[in-house]
């Protein structure tokens, strides 16, 4: 291959990348544009991305005051953070005693685990639902956390870096008179953000944005997470009101995209700071 | 003080014995170190010292304490790994101060935050900070302290994981081969000072080495481990050149000891190319021994001369001495030699020679393995 021939090459690979990463945030583009339409030109024939007549603050201020956004962000925030905090809460000593600790049984509990990774929420939807309901606990936070609280996806996940720690990291902590809880939240803990994060990414992005579960559990304006409140207003307010809607789905977001970009850049951080190598 | 013993350990893992049947006593403030090839059981019979692994049978104890069944925190024994373990997401000053903490401070006193607001805490963590300073500047590591292991080399490491262990002023210590991750250079003077850090602190010390000029050269006496079993525990000198095992001397000694194939005849004696190389053998004749040698018992003469006849295949200087590498005539059996630099000159490759030795550095060893014993022990060798 001659030297000239790189740049063709690489200018083909970049148009096809290119194609790609249109293809993907077409959608998004479209919803910004959307959102800063005025109605008339929403429903006009033409294809224009950019409004003849700006309607940001028309579309935005209707989303405001005719759908409880706070409410539904507040909703989702501290949904999401219980998940997300018990999720971890339990995960982190199970994979530590699967990965580090022998003891009969923990076999068979890998293989569980794998099951469990094998299980959609969608079928075990309804007896959850007939249990919660029987419990009298829908329409509450509860009731949408319980059924993520216990991830398997997260023991997995840290038994996988936990199993590449080092065991004589380990046995120097026993030795230097750590109890084993100690060990989880002395030497494990600090040295596992990486994955700690990577989850947290997963995890919070899995439930801001899920839709089937709270569709089931919740009924009320008051509990519903972002993506239901969306629903909610366009059955009840927005009708064709797609500006405002667009508005809605914006702010629904944002948020998820700046803690995104924020635990990236931690994550990263996290890789490269601990010198877990050493 | 208190010494450290080890009494009838036997380890497997299923069909695996790693250890048969082990005893080890190290007096008080004794340095003993474990040697052996790799997969001799060393390093899981230190495991078994420190209580991360627990034996089939026998038992540990601790000066007049029992402390088989006690959990690694408890037994008051630190342990310096091969890989060093140290935490990484601490510094080297938090790193050392980690035992302390761990015995010092209680429970609530060690939460952050709240630890700091109860009482008398402040003078144990004041007196935890200077005892890690003054550790650090016996192992000349206190400009060290605020790093954390991933910015520091190998040689620092180990330093700050021995800091780790000493500061606490533990009853025993445990090394697991703790300067095989260095290189050559910085091998042999860590050695000394680890010595040097033995004798002042006193603490008896059991310390784990594939490498048996380590050994030798460290210890006050020499455990010699060959295949989960414990073949000879004497002090440096008898190892060397009295070793109670053909395995031991093969082991032990570099170059590696000259061993011969013969049998024992009608008059005790061994034969080896019609000379006779050792006299009152105790064993039945006919039974086939292994006669050894240490390369530097050899004297090499011209040809002709009372002993084997062999020829000079190679020769290696070394510096402070030279290798003669040689082949016996007839037989093809190799050997070395090892000559002091001014004598070797005499000698170049192809020339032919004979070998003496001895018969006071002879070692006879039967066919088990096991060291015969010979006499009358100074009558020449090589004279027959």
């Amino acid at each position: 291959m001659t030297p000239q021939a790189w740049p063709l090459i690489r200018a083909l690979r970049l148009a096809i990348l290119s194609v790609g990463a249109l293809v993907f945030l077409a959608p998004y583009v479209w919803m910004l544009s959307t959102a800063m339409k005025p109605r008339e030109e929403i429903f006009s024939s033409s294809l224009a991305l950019i409004p003849e007549r700006w309607a940001v603050v028309e579309n935005f201020s209707k989303a405001f005051m005719r759908v409880p956004m706070l409410q539904l962000l507040m909703n989702g925030v501290i949904v999401c953070t219980i998940i997300l905090v018990v999720q971890v809460l339990v995960a982190l000593p199970c994979a530590y005693a699967l990965a580090k600790l022998r003891f009969p049984g923990a076999r068979a509990l890998i293989a569980a685990i794998m099951l469990g990774l094998l299980v959609p929420i969608h079928a075990t939807a309804l007896p959850i639902y007939v249990a919660l309901s029987g419990a009298g606990v829908l329409n509450t936070y509860f009731a949408l956390a319980a059924p993520f609280m216990i991830s398997v996806f997260a023991i997995f996940l840290f038994l996988q870096f936990f199993r590449a720690m080092p065991d004589d990291l380990i046995n120097a902590a026993r030795l230097d008179g750590m109890s084993e809880l100690g060990i989880v939240l002395r030497i494990i803990v600090p040295n596992a953000w990486p994955a700690v994060t990577a989850f947290s990414i997963f995890s919070v992005v899995a439930h801001w944005n899920d839709l089937f579960w709270p569709q089931i559990v919740v009924t009320e304006t008051a509990m519903a997470p972002p993506p239901l409140g969306l629903i909610f207003f366009r059955a009840a307010e927005a009708g064709d009101d797609y500006g405002a809607l667009m508005a809605a789905t914006v702010v629904v977001t944002v948020p998820l995209l700046a803690a995104f970009l924020l635990a990236q850049r931690r994550f990263i951080e996290g890789i490269t700071l601990t010198g877990l190598k050493g | 003080m208190s010494g450290l013993a080890l009494r009838g350990i036997s380890k497997a893992y299923g069909e695996n014995h790693i250890l048969r049947d082990v005893t080890i006593e190290a007096r008080p403030g004794e340095f003993v170190a474990l040697v052996g090839p790799s997969g001799c059981g060393k390093t899981t019979l230190l495991r078994i010292a420190a209580g991360l692994d627990h034996p089939d049978r026998g038992n540990v104890s601790l000066g007049e304490r029992e402390i088989t069944a006690m959990r690694p925190s408890e037994r008051d024994i630190a342990m310096v790994f091969q890989s060093y373990a140290l935490y990484p997401h601490l510094t080297a000053a938090q790193n050392i101060a980690v035992p302390l903490a761990m015995r010092k401070l209680t429970v609530w006193q060690r939460l952050p935050g709240i630890g700091g607001l109860l009482p008398g805490q402040r003078e144990i963590r004041a007196d935890i900070q200077r005892q890690v300073l003054e550790t650090a500047c016996t192992l000349r590591i206190d400009h060290l302290l605020d790093r954390k292991p991933g910015q520091m080399s190998g040689g620092q490491r180990q330093r700050v994981a021995l800091g780790r262990a000493l500061v606490r002023s533990p009853a025993a210590f445990l090394m697991d081969e703790p300067l095989s991750n260095l290189d050559a250079n910085l091998r042999v003077h860590t050695r000394a000072e680890i010595v040097e850090l033995h004798r002042r602190a006193g603490v008896t010390t059991l310390y784990v080495t594939h490498d048996q000029a380590e050994a030798l050269s460290m210890a006050d006496r020499v455990a010699v481990m060959i295949g989960g079993r414990l073949l000879q525990f004497d002090t440096p000198e008898a190892i060397y050149s009295n070793p109670a095992h053909i395995e031991v001397a093969r082991f032990i000694g570099s170059p590696q000891i000259n061993l011969l194939d013969g049998e024992v005849d009608a008059a005790h004696g061994v034969r080896i190319g019609g000379r006779l190389l050792a006299d009152g053998v105790n064993a039945t004749p006919g039974t086939s021994v292994t006669v050894g040698f240490r390369p530097e018992a050899i004297r090499l003469s011209a040809p002709e001369q009372a002993g084997l006849a062999a020829s000079v295949r190679r020769i290696e200087f070394l510096g402070s001495e030279t290798l003669v590498f040689l082949e016996l005539a007839g037989g093809g059996a190799s050997l070395v030699a090892k000559l002091a630099p001014s004598e070797a000159t005499a000698f170049a490759p192809g020339q032919a020679v004979t070998v003496m030795a001895a018969s006071r550095d002879v070692l006879v060893f039967g066919g088990d393995g096991a060291r015969l014993s010979v006499s009358p022990p100074m009558r020449m060798a090589a004279n027959g």
